[in-house]
C-alpha cells in the first residue's frame, strides 16, 4: 500500500530526500543481525559527533550492540515478524522520546511514520540531523533509511487520520486529551493503539549519614533536572524513610545549590511556578482536612512538607523543582495514585526493597534505582513496545 | 477611610505621596477583609505568605489563579453574576464573582474615570463592533462587558458593523452626519478598530472630517503586533480616516472591572486614584522601585471586594514612566504596557497536539 501525502501540508524532516509517497507494507525480519548492525553504527556514529550533547550520547549509547542483544534474547525473534507500518505521535520538546519510540519500532522492523509536535527543542534539531547525516554519509541505502519516515504538520485531523487509516498501530505520547483526540481515528485493519497518557513519579529516599547525602542530591538532580521536571518520569515527591530533620534540611540545601549552578527559570517559569504554588493549598484542601503543610523556599528549589498527597496536588504540578515531601516510618506507608509511573528508591535496604515491591498493592508501574528515572526502556509504563509492536509468524 | 470617603477623592489630581498612605491603608484593610472572609485567600496567605502578612504586606495572586478557582469573598446567597474573561488566546476563563454592591461600585468608579476624559455628560455613541455581541450567550465575555460598560456614557448607541463584521457605511455616515457638530464618543477594541473598521475605511477612501470626537479602544495589542502596527501608527491611520480627534488606549482587565487605566495626551497610561501599579522584576518577580525599568505588572485595586481580586500579578510587560510629573498634568503614577509574557514552555509530552 503507498501512503501518498502529496495533497497535505506535510513536512518532511527525516530523510530529507523522502518523498510524500511511502510504501507502508515494506517491512524487515525482527533483530535481524543486518538490522542490528546498521543500529549500532548509528549509535556509535550520534555518540561521536553529538558528543556536546548529554541526551544524544544517551541514546547513541542506548544502541550499543550489547543492549540490542539483550533486549532481542528476551524475545524468540525467529518467530516474529514486524507488525506493519507503525504511526508514533510524539512531542518535540522532550528532546529525544520521540528517537527511541522510533528505534523500538524500527528494531521490529516496521515501516515506521513519527509525526513530531512544531516545538523541536535544540537537542531534538541536532539528533534529526545527525541520523540525516549519517543517511548521506554512505553510498550504500541503510535499511533503516527504508523504515523511517519523520514528519511535522499542523494539528490536522485529516492528516492524522489518513495516516492512521494505512498504520497497523499507532504510539501516542501525549496528555490524555491528545490521546482521547488521535484514539478515534481507525486504523487498518487493528486496534493496536498504544498510549502513553500523563502521568506522575515518586521518589522514595532513605539516608543514615551526612556522606551519604552528597551521592543521594546528584542521583535526584539527574531525575528532576532534564526538562525542568516536567517529564512523567521526574519525581515530584519524595517520600522520606525515617531520615533526621537535618540530613533532610542538608539535602535540600545542596540540592537547591545545585540546581541553581545549573539552571536558570525565565519569567513565565516564574509565574507558572508561582501560580502552581498559589493553587496548592487549594489542591491540597489544607483549609479542609487539615493537612498540615509547610512551605520552604530555597531558591531555585520549593519544598512542601506535608502530611499526605492529594491527586490534584500531582496533577497539576508544575515541575520546576517545586518538591513534595512526606514523611514515611515504612514502606508500605507509601500511598500512590493510579496514574503513578516510576517509583525511585536511593538507600534503601536492598531486601527490603525486595520484600516490599514482591508484596505492595500499589500501582506504580515500575522500581528503580535513583538517578535513572529518564531512562528509556522497551518496557515502558508496563507497556511491553517489542511485543506490541511484533506479531507471530 | 470608607468606600463614602473613597469614592469622593478626585480621580487624578493626588499626588503619590498624598495618595500613598491613604491607598495603602485601604488595601491593607481590603487584604485583612478578604483574608477574614475568604477561606482560599487564607489559606493561600497562610501557606505562602506568613511572614509578609505579619508586615502588613499584601502580596499578590497570580491573575491566572482566577482560571482555576472560584474565590470569592461573599455568601453564595450574595453572588449576583459571574463574568468571565473572553477567553481567545487560552482555553481556560477567568471567572469572578460579583455582588451587588461591588458592581454597582464599578460602574461608578468607571464613571468618575471616564468623566475625566468625556465630561459630565452622556454622547452620542458610535460602536465599532456588531449589536449581537451583548446579546449572544457570550454576552458577559470581556468584549460584551467592556461594550456595556462603556455604553453608559453613550446614547443613541449605533454598530458600525453587521454580525458578519463587514462595515455598515450607511448607518457611519447617517450618524455622523447627524452628530456633525457636536462632541461624539466612539468605542471598540483595539484589533476591530483596526481590522474592521480602519483598514475598511482607507481600503474604500473613505474620509471623514471630524474633529469634536473622543475615541476609546482597548483590548490589547497582540494581534496587532502580528500585523507590526504600533500605537502611533494606529492613532495616524484613524486620524488619516476620520480627522484631528482624540484617540485614547486604555489598560483593563475583567478581574478588575471598573479600574481603567486611559491613556493620555502624551502618550502614557494613568493610574486612577482608586488604583495602584507595581512592577515586579523579570528575573525574581521581585518588586521594583526603580522608574524606567521594564518587568511585569502588578494592579492593586480597592474595587474588588467580592473576590479577592484586589493586587494581582498580571501576565503583561511594562514601565513605569515616573510620578506626578507627565507632560499631560495629571498626578499619580504613569506607565506604559508593552505586552504580554511569553507562554511558558511545556517541556513535557502533554504537547503533541500543537
Amino acid at each position: 500500500m503507498i501512503l501518498n501525502l502529496e495533497a497535505y501540508a506535510v513536512k518532511i524532516l527525516l530523510p530529507i530526500d523522502r518523498t510524500t509517497k511511502i510504501d507502508t507494507t515494506f517491512c524487515l525480519p525482527p533483530f535481524s543481525t543486518d538490522l542490528l548492525n546498521e543500529l549500532t553504527q548509528l549509535g556509535t556514529f550520534l555518540m561521536r559527533f553529538g558528543r556536546e550533547f548529554p541526551n544524544i550520547v544517551a541514546a547513541g549509547y542506548w544502541l550499543r550492540k550489547s543492549n540490542l542483544l539483550t533486549i532481542k534474547s528476551q524475545y524468540p525473534t525467529q518467530q516474529l515478524k514486524a507488525t506493519g507500518c507503525v504511526f508514533h505521535i510524539a512531542p518535540g520538546n522532550v528532546d529525544t522520546l520521540f528517537f527511541y519510540s522510533m528505534m523500538v519500532s524500527v528494531l521490529c522492523g516496521n515501516q515506521t511514520i513519527l509525526r513530531l509536535s512544531n516545538k523541536l527543542t535544540t537537542d531534538s534539531h541536532v539528533l534529526l540531523e545527525l541520523i540525516n547525516q549519517f543517511f548521506c554519509k554512505s553510498s550504500d541505502k541503510h535499511l533503516i533509511f527504508s523504515l523511517i519516515t519523520v514528519l511535522q504538520y499542523e494539528h490536522n485531523d485529516l492528516i492524522s487520520s489518513k495516516i492512521s487509516s494505512v498504520s497497523t498501530a499507532r504510539v501516542i505520547w501525549g496528555s490524555n486529551k491528545t490521546i482521547k483526540h488521535l484514539s478515534q481515528f481507525p486504523l487498518y485493519k487493528s486496534t493496536n493503539n498504544i498510549c502513553f497518557p500523563d502521568r506522575y513519579s515518586v521518589a522514595i529516599i532513605q539516608i543514615d549519614t551526612e556522606a551519604q547525602i552528597k551521592p543521594a542530591v546528584e542521583n535526584l538532580l539527574r531525575d528532576i533536572q532534564p526538562y525542568f521536571q516536567q517529564a512523567c518520569s521526574s519525581p515530584k515527591v519524595v517520600y522520606w524513610l525515617n531520615t533526621k530533620t537535618w540530613i533532610q534540611e542538608k539535602f535540600w540545601r545542596l540540592l537547591s545549590n545545585q540546581l541553581n549552578e545549573k539552571e536558570t527559570l525565565d519569567t513565565s517559569d516564574l509565574m507558572a511556578q508561582l501560580l502552581y504554588l498559589q493553587r496548592l493549598p487549594l489542591l491540597l484542601n489544607t483549609s479542609m482536612n487539615q493537612n498540615t503543610c509547610l512551605f520552604k523556599k530555597y531558591d531555585p528549589l520549593h519544598l512542601i512538607e506535608l502530611e499526605f498527597i492529594t491527586v490534584d496536588s500531582v496533577k497539576y504540578h508544575c515541575g520546576l523543582w517545586v518538591l513534595l515531601s512526606v514523611q514515611i516510618n515504612q514502606l508500605n506507608d507509601v500511598k500512590l495514585f493510579d496514574h503513578c509511573q516510576s517509583v525511585t528508591l536511593s538507600g534503601i535496604e536492598p531486601t527490603q526493597c525486595q520484600h516490599w515491591q514482591k508484596n505492595t498493592q500499589q500501582p506504580m508501574k515500575r522500581i528503580l534505582p535513583a538517578g535513572q528515572a529518564l531512562t528509556f526502556s522497551h518496557k515502558w509504563d508496563g507497556v511491553d513496545l517489542v511485543a506490541r509492536l511484533s506479531v507471530n509468524c | 477611610m470608607n468606600w463614602d470617603e473613597l469614592i469622593t477623592l478626585p480621580v487624578y489630581r493626588l499626588t503619590t505621596k498624598q495618595k500613598s498612605p491613604l491607598f495603602k491603608k485601604a488595601l491593607q484593610n481590603l487584604a485583612q477583609y478578604h483574608f477574614e472572609n475568604s477561606e482560599d485567600y487564607r489559606s493561600i496567605i497562610q501557606f505562602l505568605y506568613p511572614a509578609q502578612w505579619l508586615n502588613k504586606e499584601v502580596p499578590p495572586l497570580a491573575v491566572s489563579l482566577f482560571k482555576h478557582h472560584l474565590l470569592k469573598s461573599i455568601a453564595n446567597d450574595d453572588v449576583f453574576k459571574i463574568t468571565t474573561s473572553s477567553g481567545t488566546t487560552s482555553q481556560h476563563v477567568s471567572r469572578i464573582v460579583l455582588d451587588k454592591i461591588n458592581i454597582v461600585r464599578q460602574q461608578k468608579i468607571l464613571s468618575k474615570i471616564m468623566q475625566q476624559w468625556l465630561g459630565p455628560k452622556r454622547l452620542p455613541m458610535l460602536i465599532i463592533d456588531h449589536a449581537n455581541v451583548i446579546k449572544d450567550k457570550f454576552s458577559y465575555s470581556a468584549r460584551g462587558v467592556g461594550i456595556q460598560g462603556l455604553s453608559l456614557f453613550g446614547y443613541d448607541h449605533t454598530y458600525a458593523l453587521h454580525e458578519d463584521m463587514s462595515i455598515n457605511m450607511a448607518a457611519i455616515s447617517q450618524f455622523f452626519e447627524t452628530y456633525k457638530n457636536q462632541h461624539i464618543i466612539i468605542f471598540g477594541f483595539t484589533f476591530i478598530i483596526w481590522q474592521y473598521f480602519i483598514e475598511v475605511l482607507k481600503k474604500h477612501e473613505k474620509h471623514f472630517k471630524l474633529n469634536n470626537v473622543t475615541l476609546f479602544h482597548s483590548g490589547g495589542w497582540k494581534k496587532l503586533q502580528a500585523l507590526a502596527v504600533s500605537n502611533k501608527t494606529f492613532t495616524a491611520q484613524i486620524k488619516a480616516q476620520l480627522g484631528q480627534i482624540s484617540v485614547h488606549n486604555f489598560y483593563a482587565m475583567v478581574e478588575q472591572t471598573g479600574t481603567i487605566y486611559v491613556e493620555c495626551d502624551a502618550g502614557y497610561l494613568h493610574c486612577p486614584v482608586w488604583s495602584d501599579v507595581i512592577i515586579r522584576s523579570k528575573k525574581d518577580l521581585s518588586v521594583i522601585e526603580e522608574l524606567g525599568v521594564e518587568g511585569v505588572i502588578q494592579v492593586n485595586s480597592l474595587l474588588a471586594t467580592s473576590y479577592p481580586g484586589h493586587a494581582l500579578l498580571t501576565e503583561d510587560l511594562g514601565v513605569i514612566f515616573g510620578e506626578d510629573n507627565c507632560n499631560c498634568g495629571l498626578k499619580g503614577k504613569y506607565f506604559q504596557v508593552n505586552g504580554r509574557l511569553k507562554k511558558a514552555q511545556v517541556r513535557g509530552c502533554s504537547d503533541t497536539q500543537s
